[in-house]
């Protein structure tokens, strides 16, 4: 069964190309625009790993991660990976995602085939 | 606890959008963008030892540029240019450039320019020397594999 | 039938112009084809003005710029304007920068133009009295 990454990001070139780079390896990708979309989505879906911008309108990317973990703690639901993406973070943000031990914490603009293998990687069992 | 920050290897030039850069439509006229691209790589090489030595016997010379729009920048907008390497050669190399707007980290725009070293008075092709071909190298990246296409 | 070519040959190079090694900044070729594509559409499309201040906004999407020969101080610059790819939501505005003198061809320049409803911010067809202009200076290719 096919693996299923719950995608958050506001920026549509971001979207479409995560979203197909994604796709053709292999899993399956739920898109969300928005951190609110994403805690109706995780509310009735189960994910494999999150893919989360950092930095969104309304709600940020450090605290959709926070209400999801609600979420699957309100739920007993064990925690999955959440990879967070930023286009620049300041100290203040980095040290967030530090105390928040997130899986990993990536820079754009990245290298895709890197980006890839550390989805792969905190995919594993 | 060590992350996988790939592209933290790029040289950032910080620019404020100012209302004389700003056209009758209320945003910075585009020809505007292509300026700080120069303007950044002019800060890059100012990290370069022997960086006036440098420029009396070498010219940089750009070969082709492009600029893809991607959002608006308005008076006050804070901008990070954060420029990346590749394609690094002998005597060519290209340099990726990423602007986004600092508090919300919206992407503006993209730039590329393609450039080479020249003799000053001969114009001639010359080798990319040591202290630039590191200060390349170090901010390197593959433009085929890029989440964004420059 | 062959297409029209707009020449916009009113450039002089000063040295506000020049870099430090006496040649002509890249950048200014940008400045120049912003001034050039203005006045290609002042002049032969009716009312631009007003067109440009309706609900259809012109968005610059993406520019291209090959930079060919160096131009100095005390240079002439002209530019030939024409259109190519014109489909229904943009067109290209190609330059070609030229020695008024020498006639060499000193850089080449393409910009990819998209339309805008100013409300929505979505993307809308070219409005057709800037389309009907356009599609006289296209060059159609192959």
């Amino acid at each position: 069964m096919r693996k299923r990454i719950l995608l958050i990001d506001d920026e549509d070139l971001v979207v479409r190309s995560l979203s197909r780079l994604l796709g053709k390896g292999g899993y399956e990708v739920l898109v969300c625009r928005s951190g609110k979309e994403a805690l109706n989505v995780v509310e009735q879906q189960d994910v494999d790993l999150i893919v989360c911008d950092v930095r969104m309108p309304e709600m940020s990317g450090i605290e959709t991660i926070e209400s999801i973990r609600k979420i699957y703690k309100k739920r007993e639901r064990s925690s999955v990976p959440e990879i967070l993406i930023t286009g620049y973070a300041d100290e203040t943000l980095s040290k967030k995602a530090e105390e928040l031990r997130v899986a990993e914490y990536i820079y754009k603009p990245f290298d895709l085939k890197a980006f890839l293998a550390c989805v792969a990687k905190n995919l594993k069992p | 606890m060590r992350y996988f920050a790939y592209s933290q290897k790029e040289f950032v030039y910080k620019y404020v959008v100012m209302l004389s850069d700003i056209d009758q439509f209320k945003h910075m006229s585009f020809a505007n963008y292509l300026k700080l691209m120069f303007l950044a790589t002019d800060a890059l090489l100012l990290d370069l030892q022997q960086y006036q030595e440098f420029i009396q016997s070498t010219r940089l010379k750009t070969y082709y540029s492009r600029m893809q729009f991607k959002n608006q920048t308005v008076f006050g907008d804070n901008i990070l240019i954060k420029v990346n390497s590749s394609c690094v050669e002998q005597e060519k190399f290209k340099l990726l450039f990423t602007y986004v707007i600092e508090d919300t980290g919206t992407l503006v725009a993209l730039g590329k320019l393609d450039m080479g070293l020249v003799n000053c008075n001969s114009s001639q092709g010359i080798s990319i020397p040591s202290g630039l071909s590191n200060l390349l190298r170090s901010i390197e990246v593959d433009e085929a594999n890029l989440l964004y296409k420059y | 039938m062959a297409h029209q070519v707009y020449v916009f040959d009113k450039i002089k190079v000063f040295f506000k112009h020049t870099d430090y090694y006496g040649v002509v900044h890249p950048y200014n070729y940008l400045e120049w084809m912003s001034h050039a594509r203005e006045s290609y559409f002042q002049d032969l499309v009716p009312d631009f003005h007003k067109i440009c201040e309706q609900r259809i906004k012109m968005v610059t999407f993406k520019v291209d710029l090959e930079y060919l020969e160096d131009a100095r101080f005390g240079d002439e610059i002209g530019i030939k304007i024409y259109a190519e790819k014109v489909k229904k939501l943009s067109f290209d505005v190609i330059f070609e920068f030229y020695n008024s003198i020498t006639n060499k061809v000193l850089a080449r320049g393409c910009q990819t133009l998209t339309f805008l409803d100013g409300v929505t911010m979505r993307p809308t067809t070219i409005p057709d009295e800037l389309k009907n202009v356009v599609l006289k200076y296209e060059k159609v290719c192959g």
